[in-house]
């Protein structure tokens, strides 16, 4: 399973597993979601599939403690922010160590790449708004970690998409109030 | 702070954000009331909303790693050699093709748009453009999808993009422009012929050789340009890619985009060639066009319409007004030489042809006689030979199908003296050996055209499809070229494709090729149960031909299985207001969702049997067999599912196919072949959890519970969250074996079931799906105590789940000996069975048997979906209602264990 593959090459520090892991892990995540807005037909109905990668599921923890895709959803966007700021760590370490420096392909319409000290912030942030509202948190995991939607979050979360879009703007001011404290951050950096 | 003063800042912050200026500074005065560290928080959140940061951006960029995984992925056939660009869409590279030693530009999709497409899309597209092959068309090498990138290759060509050229020098003279333009509509007019439009005309695509121009980027361009309108319509502010050259249609996102759009986008290409201006600083001055003479910028003022209707009908027009306003020079007329000069791509036919081998309908080789002159006059017989040849490069190119070649055909055509028309089919069969053949004639009306085509069996003659006639202005008969030929190409594409007798009315009008393709991906999508995928090809399939009425019936199938009632609601309402464009088919389709969302099982079940006999092939077969089973009638369903083709066609990965058949005979109480059946689902589709619930359900309505165990132990292990787990199983495997009269052993596996799910709960508490069977195998157990806690608690978790609440009602009328409630609401009409279903287990929970009976053969008389669950679902309550029950199917019976039986050995 190409999924186990590049979680084992990340483990082993591939840099490069993740890029590829990424976009995998959020089409399965996507496929959950779908599922659940798609909400369970009645119990016995015949048309239940289950659309979950297994292996995902397994290498997701070794024993897989969650409850259903609701569940499973938090926990592969969780899984994806630690995988992601993991290799952020590591990179800032080979950075300072000298061995690793940020390709750029400069042009003004592309988006700026977020930085390994970005994402390591927004971590540590991210822990610190847990302990305020953990709803917050879970919204700007499943969000920018798990790329859903407001309407997949909402059904993620059983709240209405209004509530996500609220959570939302609350979480992403209080975070920026914290990692941008001067201001708007540096384009150049 | 404190949380509740945070909380309380929270909340003013929300309210601000939503006001601006004045108003909002009078807002927070008021609302901090002079709190100045609350107002200084309050601030900073609105400071921090309004500014750009990380969570703006996705968090996996994607570029940075781009070249390094082209190269592993690619890089035994190209050798990476430098980035060269990056725009908004795309990351191109500078290659080495290592076969062929030659350079290569090698373009990467930008990730985000590549996710928004998905590679299927995105082959399908670049195949469209592969077709192309045209003098002035940079033509695509290679394409795939490396290690998730898409990317395309192309020839690598010394020159400089029209952008460049024009940042570099400014303004052209109209000498310099006239031929990059000319070869630009050139392009443009054989791509729009062949079905394609490019979208994203603009400086930025045109390579410029010397006095030469080529086209970039056909359907890949629409693929990135389509995605910048959804991601401007679906997030805020992440456009990709300048809406400047848009058409205005275009940038308001409508759905029904044709070449027109490309004629606009020509427009501003001339019009900032000629002045140096970019498209935003135009729009006034389009009076004068730097040199050009001034037929020609009255020309590009009308590309630039507003309307689309009000530019000019196609490129060939313009290639021809482009001609009048500059008599200097003679060129021949874009269509025919662009068309002649192109090669014919017929690689892809094969693949097409063998796959559908058994297709009743399009026997190949296929051959367009020229169209018959009807007009009295002999000077336009010239049109009728050119939309024959026409044709033919049409179907070539496609792929569709293996073509006679035009001269062969040609000169098949001439008849002997005194022959009569009809013979023609015949002759052509004789003469080429063409077994489908296209023939038409035109006929004047008016100042205009009308061109009539239809497609027949050249052996038998019969008519196998007549299109709509097309119509264009007699001074310009080739205007008609391009619409006609996607009729045809729609009509031989339906005829060519196994999939589609299912749409037998389509014959008599085909849809438009693209909307055809459209509608394709969306058959694929719901195919494989992605319902939520189909519905915007399904849609769109409808919106770009708005007579294709087939993509809006099975976008009712689509909403209808992701339970969107309101949208299936919505769109049962157009297709009414549509009705007279619907063949007898689609109608008897129509009838019968009308029947089902108003809850007549039964009719809706007649219309369905109608509609299947119409088509034999069709899905309507396997809803007939749906239908069957909730009626009770599971031979009818057996009879239908037999008739369909199983391994191919529009059941071909329809995996509910077989779970079905299973249910079928487990009604009929065959379960040798239930069991059958249900190996085969296991066998085909190991994904399909219900396999292992369904095989232990057969084997206990035969009392087989050594095959039972050896089948439970057997069973691959499964993530214990899975719905159908093993314990599932258990529980299923119980509740049958009670409905069969044994009773001990059913306890056997329901009390296992229960410590299962007890020590499964353990560790996953809250696990909905567990709970669920838990609470089932209690009740059938008789606890109800225990049952009833756990329904109670599942309802108030979940209050939009009707199932939830009836289970609670039912198992707490066990618990009080009385019910709590007698009606359950239920606000979906075609759920009326089911209620009644619910409401006579209410009724036998209560104690009433007899008001339950009544219920119940009410309940049967409506049909339940779902009822060949019947004993997984209700069996305690059905061995209360006694013998009545017996007159359901053989493996629906109830065997109740009564005194003197020795229910298990």
């Amino acid at each position: 399973m190409e999924i186990t593959a590049l979680l084992q090459a990340h483990r082993e520090g591939d840099p490069g597993a993740v890029d590829r892991l990424y976009p995998l892990v959020q089409s399965e995540l996507r496929r959950g979601a779908a599922a659940l807005l798609r909400r369970e037909r009645d119990a016995h109905s015949v048309q239940v599939t289950e659309l979950v990668n297994d292996a995902l599921l397994r290498l997701l923890g070794s024993s897989p403690e969650w409850q259903d895709r609701a569940h499973f959803l938090a926990i592969a966007s969780r899984a994806m922010r630690q995988i992601l700021v993991d290799r952020a760590r590591r990179r800032q370490a080979q950075r300072r160590g000298g061995g690793w420096q940020q390709t750029t392909l400069g042009d003004a319409a592309s988006p700026q790449p977020v930085s390994p000290d970005e994402l390591i912030a927004l971590d540590d942030a991210l822990e610190r708004l847990g302990a305020f509202d953990p709803r917050l948190r879970d919204v700007v995991e499943y969000r920018y970690f798990g790329g859903l939607t407001d309407a997949e979050v909402a059904a993620a979360l059983g709240v209405t998409e209004r509530t996500v879009q609220r959570d939302w703007k609350r979480a992403r001011a209080i975070l920026y109030t914290e990692l941008y404290p001067g201001g708007a951050p540096d384009p150049a950096g | 702070m404190t949380d509740d003063t945070w909380q309380h800042a929270l909340e003013i912050f929300e309210a601000a954000s939503d006001r601006s200026g004045p108003d909002r500074a009078r807002w927070l005065d008021e609302a901090c009331d002079g709190d100045a560290a609350l107002r200084d928080q309050v601030e900073r959140l609105l400071r921090a909303h309004e500014q750009q940061g990380l969570l703006d951006r996705p968090p996996v960029p994607g570029d940075a790693d781009i070249a390094e995984r082209l190269g592993r992925a690619l890089g035994d056939r190209y050798r990476i050699s430098q980035l060269i660009g990056r725009g908004g869409s795309a990351v191109v590279f500078l290659a080495e093709e290592r076969k062929h030693a030659r350079q290569v530009v090698l373009k990467v999709l930008d990730p985000e748009v590549a996710k928004l497409w998905g590679p299927e899309r995105f082959q399908r597209e670049v195949q469209i453009a592969a077709r192309l092959a045209h003098p002035h068309i940079v033509g695509l090498i290679d394409s795939g999808d490396a290690d998730g990138l898409l990317y395309y290759v192309m020839p690598y060509v010394e020159g400089e993009t029209l952008r460049v050229r024009l940042d570099r020098t400014g303004a052209l003279r109209y000498a310099d422009a006239l031929p990059l333009l000319r070869d630009v509509a050139q392009a443009l007019a054989y791509a729009h012929s062949a079905g394609v439009v490019h979208r994203d005309l603009k400086p930025a695509n045109v390579l410029c050789v010397g006095a030469h121009a080529f086209l970039m980027d056909f359907g890949v361009a629409k693929l990135v340009q389509r995605s910048a309108i959804t991601k401007d319509k679906s997030t805020s502010g992440a456009a990709v890619g300048t809406p400047a050259y848009m058409a205005p249609e275009q940038r308001a996102a409508l759905p029904v985009l044709d070449h027109k759009v490309d004629l606009y986008a020509w427009g501003l290409l001339a019009a900032e060639s000629l002045t140096g201006r970019l498209p935003q600083q135009l729009r006034e001055s389009t009076a004068a066009l730097g040199d050009a003479p001034a037929a020609v910028a009255a020309l590009v003022s009308e590309c630039l319409a507003q309307d689309p209707a009000a530019r000019p009908a196609d490129a060939d027009t313009i290639l021809r007004r482009l001609e009048e306003a500059t008599p200097r020079r003679r060129w021949t007329l874009g269509v025919a030489g662009a068309v002649l000069a192109a090669v014919a791509f017929t690689i892809g036919f094969r693949d097409r042809v063998t796959r559908s081998g058994a297709t009743p309908a399009l026997r190949v080789p296929l051959a367009v006689a020229p169209f018959r002159n009807e007009t009295g006059d002999s000077a336009l017989t010239t049109w009728g030979r050119m939309a024959g040849d026409w044709l033919t490069q049409g179907l070539q190119e496609s792929g569709l199908a293996a073509m006679i070649s035009w001269p062969a055909a040609l000169e098949a055509s001439v008849l002997p003296a005194g022959a009569e028309e009809t013979d023609l089919a015949r002759q052509l069969n004789r003469k080429t050996g063409a077994n489908t053949v296209v023939t038409g004639a035109y006929y004047a009306v008016g100042d205009s055209l009308q061109f009539r085509a239809q497609v027949s069996n050249a052996v038998t003659g019969e008519v196998l499809s007549v299109l709509a006639p097309v119509t264009a202005a007699r001074a310009t008969p080739q205007a008609a070229f391009p619409l006609l030929r996607e009729r045809v190409l729609g009509a031989v594409a339906v005829l060519a494709d196994e999939e589609f007798p299912r749409a037998v009315g389509l014959r008599q009008r085909p849809p438009t090729y693209e909307a055809y393709r459209a509608f394709e991906l969306g058959s694929q999508r719901f195919t494989r149960q992605d319902y939520a995928g189909a519905v915007p090809l399904l849609r769109q399939a409808h919106d770009l031909d708005t007579t294709f009425m087939v993509p809006l019936l099975n976008l009712v199938s689509a909403w209808w299985n992701e339970a969107e009632f309101d949208s299936v609601g919505r769109v049962l309402a157009q297709l009414h207001a549509n009705e007279p464009a619907l063949n007898p088919y689609q109608r008897l389709q129509l009838e019968y969702y009308d029947d089902l969302y108003s809850g007549d099982m039964r009719g809706a079940y007649d219309v369905l049997s109608r509609a299947a006999q119409l088509a034999p092939d069709s899905r309507a077969g396997y809803n007939v067999a749906l239908l069957a089973l909730s009626l009770d009638r599971p031979r009818e369903a057996v009879v239908a599912l037999e008739s369909l083709e199983p391994a191919r066609g529009a059941l071909g990965d329809w995996s509910s196919y077989w779970s079905q058949l299973a249910h079928a005979l487990h009604q009929l109480g065959e379960h040798g072949r239930e069991r059958e059946a249900v190996r085969t689902l296991i066998r085909r589709f190991p994904d399909r959890r219900v396999g292992l619930a369904l095989e232990a359900r057969a084997l206990a309505a035969q009392g087989d519970t050594a095959e039972i165990d050896r089948v439970l132990a057997a069973a691959e292990p499964l993530p214990p969250s899975t719905y159908w787990s093993q314990g599932a199983a258990m529980v299923t495997a119980g509740e049958e074996l009670m409905a069969h009269g044994r009773v001990a052993a059913g306890t056997r596996y329901l009390e296992r079931a229960v410590a299962w799910f007890e020590a499964q709960l353990q560790l996953e508490p809250g696990q909905r799906g567990h709970r669920y069977w838990l609470g089932s195998a209690y009740y059938d157990l008789g606890r109800w105590k225990d049952a009833s806690v756990i329904f109670e608690a599942l309802e108030r978790e979940f209050p939009d789940r009707r199932d939830y609440h009836a289970l609670a009602v039912i198992s707490g009328a066990r618990v009080l000996g009385r019910s709590t409630a007698s009606q359950l609401g239920d606000p979906r009409p075609w759920g009326r069975g089911a209620n009644a279903f619910q409401r006579a287990r209410i009724a036998a929970a209560s104690g009433d048997i007899a008001r339950a009976k009544a219920l119940f053969t009410e309940a049967v008389g409506i049909g339940i979906e779902g009822l060949p669950w019947l004993h997984a679902t209700a069996v305690r309550d059905l061995l209360d209602l006694g013998p009545e029950v017996t007159r359901l199917p053989p493996g629906l019976r109830i065997t109740p264990a009564g005194p003197g039986m020795a229910p298990d050995a």
